[in-house]
This record gives C-alpha cells, sequence and structure tokens, in this order.
C-alpha cells in the first residue's frame, strides 16, 4: 500500500462561512443597506417584537423583511400585513441560515433598495450562533417564561449579539424570572452586551429598542 | 443534532482544500473539537457517512476526531482547572471569573490522501 501522505491544515471550520459573511457586509455598507440578524427559540415572540419595530420605523426608514424558518409562510404572511415587503426562506430542514443562504435571500429581496433589511433566523439558540451571516448587527431576543439561566446554557449566542432583547416582561408576575440576575450572567458573557427590557405585546420598552436600532442604521449607512 | 450542520460545513471547507490541493481522494480528515463547543463526538461519526455520502472525494474518507481539553485558569485565585469538570467553577475559591485557555477550538486539524 502506497504511503498517505498528509497536509496540515489547522483551520477553522467556519473559515469559509467568515469570508463568505465578510464579502456580504462589505457589499451591504456599500449599498448603505443595515442588516439585522434576530435570533431567538421557537415562541419567544419575534414575529410580535417585528411587527411593533416595523410599525415603530416604518416611516423613518425603508424596510424589508425575510423570515427563515424549516416550513411554512405564516411568519412572511404576518409581516406583509404590516404594508413592508417580506418574503419567506426555507432551509430545507437546517437549522440555522449560513451567509451562502443569506445572500441569496438578500438577492431574492433586493435588499439594496433597502435601508434595514431584517433576518428572522430559524428558532434555535445553538446553530444561528455559529454562522456569521454577514449581518451588520446581532440580536437576540430571550422571553420571559426561557428562565434567566439561558446565558449560562447557551453562551455563544450572548457572546456573538450586540443587543438582547427580553421580551413579554409584562408576564414577570408569573414567573420565577430574575432580571438582575439574567443581566449579571449575560454581561458576563459580553460585558458590551446593550439590553432592553421590553413586551412587544403591551409595547413597553419598544421605543428605547427602535431609538437604539435606528441610531445603528444611520450610522452604518451613512 | 446541530452537529450535522456544522459537519457539512467542515466537508465543504475540507473540498475546497482537496481542490487547490489537487486531490482527488481523500482517506481520512481530523477534526480539532474542543469540550467547550458542546459538540457531541458520538453525533459526528453518526452523521459523517450521510454528509460525506453524495461528495466523491470524501466518499470513503474515515473520519478521526482530537479532544481538547476545557481548560481554564481563574481570574481571582490563578488556579488552573478543567472546566467540565468543575461546572464552570473554580475549585479552589468557586469564582466563575475564569479565563479560557482551551476547549473552544473547531478546526481542521488535517487532512490525508
Amino acid at each position: 500500500m502506497d504511503n498517505i501522505r498528509i497536509i496540515e491544515i489547522k483551520e477553522s471550520v467556519f473559515a469559509n462561512n467568515d469570508a463568505e459573511a465578510d464579502r456580504i457586509r462589505q457589499e451591504l455598507k456599500e449599498d448603505k443597506t443595515f442588516l439585522l440578524n434576530l435570533m431567538s427559540s421557537p415562541g419567544s415572540g419575534k414575529t410580535t417584537t417585528l411587527v411593533k419595530t416595523v410599525n415603530n420605523l416604518k416611516d423613518k426608514l425603508k424596510i424589508g423583511i425575510m423570515e427563515a424558518d424549516i416550513d411554512s409562510d405564516v411568519d412572511a404572511r404576518t409581516m406583509a400585513n404590516t404594508g413592508v415587503e417580506a418574503i419567506q426562506l426555507h432551509t430545507g430542514g437546517m437549522c440555522h441560515l449560513d451567509a451562502g443562504m443569506t445572500e441569496q435571500g438578500l438577492k431574492a429581496l433586493n435588499a439594496q433598495s433597502f435601508d434595514l433589511a431584517i433576518l428572522e433566523n430559524v428558532g434555535n439558540l445553538v446553530c444561528p450562533a455559529e454562522f456569521d451571516t454577514g449581518a451588520s448587527k446581532n440580536v437576540m431576543i430571550l422571553s420571559v417564561p426561557e428562565g434567566h439561566d439561558k446565558p449560562l446554557k447557551y453562551p455563544l449566542i450572548f457572546t456573538v449579539c450586540d443587543a438582547l432583547i427580553i421580551n413579554k416582561i409584562d408576564v414577570l408576575p408569573y414567573f420565577d424570572f430574575d432580571m438582575d440576575k439574567v443581566i449579571e450572567y449575560a454581561h458576563q458573557r459580553n460585558p458590551k452586551l446593550k439590553i432592553f427590557p421590553i413586551s412587544a405585546k403591551t409595547g413597553e420598552g419598544i421605543d428605547d429598542w427602535c431609538n437604539w436600532l435606528l441610531e445603528n442604521v444611520n450610522e452604518w449607512n451613512k | 443534532m446541530h452537529e450535522i450542520g456544522v459537519l457539512e460545513e467542515a466537508v465543504k471547507t475540507v473540498e475546497r482544500i482537496a481542490k487547490e490541493n489537487q486531490v482527488d481522494k481523500i482517506r481520512f480528515i481530523t477534526l480539532e473539537i474542543g469540550e467547550l463547543t458542546g459538540y457531541m463526538p458520538v453525533f459526528f461519526e453518526k452523521y459523517f457517512p450521510i454528509v460525506v455520502e453524495k461528495r466523491p472525494v470524501l466518499k470513503d474518507a474515515e473520519l478521526r476526531m482530537k479532544i481538547v481539553k476545557g481548560q481554564a485558569i481563574c481570574e481571582e485565585c490563578q488556579s488552573l482547572y478543567n472546566v467540565m469538570k468543575n461546572e464552570g467553577c473554580c475549585p479552589n475559591c468557586k469564582s466563575r471569573s475564569k479565563k479560557i485557555l482551551g476547549g473552544q477550538e473547531f478546526l481542521i486539524k488535517d487532512i490525508g490522501y
């Protein structure tokens, strides 16, 4: 049997995806389009939060939405009711979007015509955190019923996000959710993380979150 | 189950490297997997044949894995400890403040052909 030759590589598994994501980010910057990658567990209120966000910002920004799900188009139809452009991406069973799939979505949406493109990633706290989509900013939603211990259990997503929305604060009295603890744990993972406690249902806290987003979009697109 | 997604990513990178080096048949790939990534090696083993079956360069390749221990140094008392065994807490002073020294890597270490 002939000899086996070995190539030493020592390259991150995500090197390809990271390079693609950097290229997408560069193109978005040139097109003056801000891409927000929104991540969370299923049922945390991503779509409801987005509806409130879009209604708050649609007079100030031209917004386009990409809804990523394993199947169905219920989210895209909900978003389309707000009057902004919304498309549905199907991941074909995959539990996250990578840079390549995001780029296809941006093309389908014709994202360069928007100030703000929002990617609602697949509901999952693990895989989406591993794949850079090329977004300008990453934001996650954690909802009160999920518990304040999530930064300990899913550290990576808290590390890669720029902002954390804590949703469903209207139900705080009914859960053993410790707001001080979640902030402490989240900042242990990522001291720079901006935190916005909100209730997408009542509208509490939405203004602060939307102001932060608007500032970041304007900064990116100037 | 998220092992399958990252494994797809690893395999795509290996295909690119094989092409760059004009390798048409890979015999093995070695992944270096840090304990703190949360990946379960058993699932990599399980999914590997499925992920490579339609990729001619890798179809008959063997998957090798090198596990890297999750080591940290305590920022309070400077003790060196294993993060997994001690559940993220310094066994000496119980502090959670630490600098991770290893165990977060997820690399393609090498390929054999």
